[in-house]
């Protein structure tokens, strides 16, 4: 996927005609907050206990009562036990968020098996089951704040590192669905989806600050308060700010020439990060906001800017709010409405070279802009018929009211290749049937139509059966299928050559899994699975001169395999070790780029103290993945330790966190915008963080 | 440009002043509380180390005061790892409860509590009769339990378990409850209706 433009720029003004300008587009998915059934694991009116872990032994019957149980709200759009989900469903925990010292939500998903994780300085991308399409910010994994789309309405990019609107530490958990949910949530939902469960005031009863420093010379403060009332209000915020200085010095032997600073670029590396969250709750009613902002500079010379000048830069902004109601009729009948207000604004500042070769460096600033504003509205009723058939139903509502792209030279003469301004409209209808033909067997069949303004209708289904032959023993076989629609980047962002595609259509994805999870005993499970996808019209940019527009292009196919083991015991231990194997290829039958051949992952929490303190180690192998301009980037390996403790002084919370222990060289692919084949990633780095709760 | 800049500015510093005052109001609330996950049978067997503190035997079933409260699983022994987990050492009053896995009914009327296993009402049914004529306080999470003549049933319901008890059954075996139990619980006839559960 090449879903930028470049062109050659003989035909813009005194530029080099060697010179490829490229300009590009952005965006920050804006989130919502608005807490769905979180899987809250204590019950959040109950007075917070200083010990470390409330046990449920501790709890008296009554407050048994009130204690709820895992369960996944994704998968179904409503909440049922995992083994009853149509899907294959990873889950990361709060806790598992503090011990293992993830800093972002990248870092959270990376953890799970078969997803992984790209870095090209300037973006975080997600991959899935070995389809990680370069250049595609994150537009087909569909990213949920609390049920709730937070994929932008340009470049549908869902993002999840420090660009993203989640803040890693208000996270309650994170539901991880592989495969496609297109059948309930429409676009975007191809490769798979998460969710991101907020984390509600009756968890925290209190405020909590932090403060942390680490490596590349990186701050983070952090404030939260929440409380839950008997009355039943509840809220929670917070706020944080981060900054990094970054490498201070990265050295790219691509650049290696007297005019590009000999190849390094200096104090280009840097980020800074916003976020604030909110959210209240009362009587069924739930209201919440988020913002974020995150600037960053860009160190790579990417889309051919001029290497190391200080003015490259990229700046994310979005914002929302979420009104939603939910209400339980009779057990197992429930309604959920919402309506919410969404925006994002993209500001990349670009600067080029306009001089002929040989002359001097003549640098103008290229600006790209976009601002996208819509609004939304679903209700989802959910319906248990009888003790063997449950009904989910639901309609949604999008009005895409703003899209704009813009880009210019703010340097004088000012110049303007993309002004654009358009809208649509999107309204889909689904509904879900779970049947329980025997206690053991559940068949699951789900279907949703879309309709979009600009291309039309898409119809997704999707079919699941469930069987336990034994109490133990888990089985689900699946088929889906998925779309997701052009974006207006794809659409209409129309210059540098480029030329419309009004006919462009939805690109789609065919799935067929299997998988079987088997509990060897009460605390230790085995799971394997399979699967196969089939990628049609998948949208890509045909550098054709002719053509030289996004076409529904390219086919491709992949296999997969996954085992794991894991061991959760009540005294604190965990562990998890996963491999997974994959296979992707185009339709020529030439092997992806970005899809490592292979992701073995381990994981283990060691108690200590009485479960006061914690030390977990984190290893992550990544195969072999072929490069996107050429050749192979090696495997790679990362051994992350993070120390942690509870009521060091009372109340007091602190973790110790070193990354990449041994330093091991990790490369990820440079795009085709890079020039780079391979861009290192950051060595060695430490992190340490204090956190008290008052 | 800086119109928009602006409004941003705007909209970031309304919700960081909401942050900040939030933060001020509540400095005096109390402590975290931090969560892990728990899964559906963990929570379940958390429930039956309770019962005893509501349920009285009749005279002369515990010999000697000391003499161990004996919880019986009948059919499943994950579950009884789940419930030696949540019992762990626990002593009430002044009985030490001990978990068993019991092989077949006659194990099970040995105990003072039996969970019994069973995936669909017709066995659950099956394991209640087994257990007529005894002193032991039946618990199941099987479909209709208390309809069909259990004495406890945990249900599922939206995340969370509740609570139904057949008085008459738990009258028949002798056993005294505790009229606060029943409160939290919901009362079922042992007419053959079907309740709301699941599996």
């Amino acid at each position: 996927m090449n879903s930028w433009l470049s062109s050659n720029c003989a035909a813009h003004g005194g530029w080099a005609s060697k010179l490829r300008v490229t300009a590009h587009w952005l965006a920050v998915a804006s989130s919502m907050v608005g807490p769905v059934a979180a899987g809250a694991v204590v019950p959040a009116s109950f007075p917070a206990s200083p010990a470390p872990r409330i046990s449920l032994a501790d709890l008296s019957l009554k407050e048994l009562l009130d204690v709820q149980f895992d369960t996944v709200t994704t998968a179904s759009r409503r909440s049922q036990r995992l083994w009853e989900a149509p899907a294959s469903v990873s889950i990361v925990t709060r806790e598992e968020i503090a011990v293992f010292g993830y800093r972002t939500l990248a870092d959270a998903l990376g953890s799970t098996p078969g997803v992984y994780t790209t870095d090209d300085r300037y973006y975080t991308y997600l991959g899935m089951r070995g389809f990680s399409r370069p250049g595609d910010y994150n537009s087909r994994v569909l990213l949920l704040v609390d049920g709730s789309r937070v994929n932008d309405n340009l470049y549908d990019s869902g993002w999840v590192g420090h660009e993203s609107p989640v803040d890693v530490d208000n996270i309650e958990r994170v539901e991880v669905i592989r495969g496609p949910s297109s059948s309930l949530y429409g676009s975007s939902a191809f490769f798979g989806t998460v969710n991101v469960i907020s984390r509600r005031g009756g968890s925290l009863n209190g405020v909590e600050t932090s403060a942390e420093a680490g490596s590349l010379r990186s701050y983070r403060t952090r404030t939260a308060a929440g409380y839950k009332y008997k009355s039943g209000f509840e809220f929670f915020t917070a706020a944080s700010y981060f900054e990094s200085r970054g490498v201070e010095r990265l050295y790219y032997a691509e650049f290696d020439a007297p005019e590009t600073n000999h190849g390094v670029a200096e104090n280009l590396d840097y980020q800074r990060a916003w976020h604030l969250a909110g959210n209240a709750a009362y009587r069924g009613f739930t209201f919440s906001g988020v913002f974020n902002k995150r600037t960053r500079g860009i160190p790579t010379g990417s889309f051919a800017s001029q290497f190391n000048d200080p003015r490259a830069r990229t700046v994310d902004i979005s914002g929302h709010v979420d009104l939603k109601f939910e209400h339980e009729f009779t057990p197992g009948t429930q309604l959920m409405a919402r309506v919410g207000y969404h925006r994002y604004d993209y500001h990349g500042v670009y600067p080029y070279n306009a001089a002929e070769a040989g002359d001097p460096v003549d640098v103008l600033l290229n600006r790209d802009d976009a601002r996208g504003d819509w609004w939304g509205t679903e209700v989802t009723l959910s319906q248990r018929i009888s003790s063997r058939l449950t009904v989910t139903s639901g309609l949604e509502v999008r009005q895409n009211f703003r899209q704009r792209q813009l880009n210019y030279d703010a340097t004088e003469p000012v110049t303007v290749y993309v002004d654009d301004d358009s809208g649509n409209a999107v309204r889909g209808v689904y509904g879900q049937a779970d049947w329980s033909v025997q206690s053991n067997l559940i068949v699951s069949a789900g279907l949703r139509y879309d309709h979009y303004s600009t291309f039309g209708g898409s119809t997704n289904p999707r079919v699941g059966v469930i069987y336990q032959p034994w109490a133990s023993t888990t089985t689900k076989v699946l088929y889906g299928r998925a779309f997701r629609a052009p974006n207006a980047y794809e659409t209409h962002y129309l210059s540098f050559g480029q030329n419309p595609n009004p006919n462009l259509g939805p690109e789609t994805i065919e799935t067929y899994e299997a998988m079987i999870e088997q509990a060897l005993s009460p605390t230790v499970k085995l799971t394997a699975s399979g699967s196969h996808y089939q990628v049609r019209g998948l949208i890509a940019f045909d550098y054709d001169p002719v053509v030289y527009s996004f076409q529904n292009l390219d086919q491709a196919k992949s296999w997969s395999g996954d085992v794991g083991v894991e061991g959760r015991w009540r005294n604190g231990w965990f562990g998890r070790v996963s491999y997974t194997t994959q296979h992707g290829e185009d339709g020529n039958g030439i092997e992806l780029t970005n899809s490592p051949r292979s992701l073995t992952k381990g994981h283990l929490r060691i108690p200590l103290f009485h479960q006061r303190f914690s030390a977990a180690i984190e290893t992550q192998r990544i195969g072999s993945a072929r490069a996107v301009q050429a050749g192979r980037v090696d495997p790679s390996w990362v051994a992350n330790v993070t120390l942690f403790g509870r009521d060091v002084v009372k109340g007091v919370q602190l973790s110790a966190s070193v990354y990449n222990l041994f330093d091991r060289a990790v490369g990820s692919t440079g795009f085709d915008e890079h020039r780079q084949r391979v861009l290192i990633q950051n060595g060695r780095s430490y992190r340490l963080r204090l956190t008290y709760t008052y | 440009m800086s119109a928009r800049r602006s409004s941003s500015f705007r909209f970031r510093r309304a919700l960081h002043c909401a942050a900040g005052g939030a933060a001020a109001w509540l400095a005096a609330a109390g402590f975290a509380a931090e969560s892990g996950s728990i899964s559906e049978s963990e929570l379940k067997a958390a429930f039956l180390p309770k019962f005893p503190l509501f349920v009285q035997w009749p005279a002369g079933t515990f010999k000697q005061p000391a003499d161990p409260l004996l919880i019986g699983v009948l059919g499943d022994a994950e579950f009884a790892a789940q419930l030696e987990a949540a019992i762990a050492g626990k002593v009430i009053g002044g009985r030490p409860l001990r978990v068993q896995v019991c092989r077949d009914a006659d194990a099970a009327r040995r105990c003072h509590i039996v969970f019994l296993a069973g995936d669909d009402e017709k066995s659950a049914a099956e394991r209640v009769r087994s257990l007529a004529g005894s002193n032991v306080l039946t618990v199941s999470d099987a479909p209709n339990f208390a309809g069909v003549g259990g004495m406890v049933n945990l249900i599922s319901v939206n995340k969370r378990i509740r609570l139904e008890i057949n008085l008459e059954a738990i009258q028949r075996a002798e056993l005294r409850m505790d009229p606060q139990l029943l409160q939290m619980a919901r009362a079922v006839k042992a007419a053959p209706k079907k309740a709301e559960s699941t599996r």
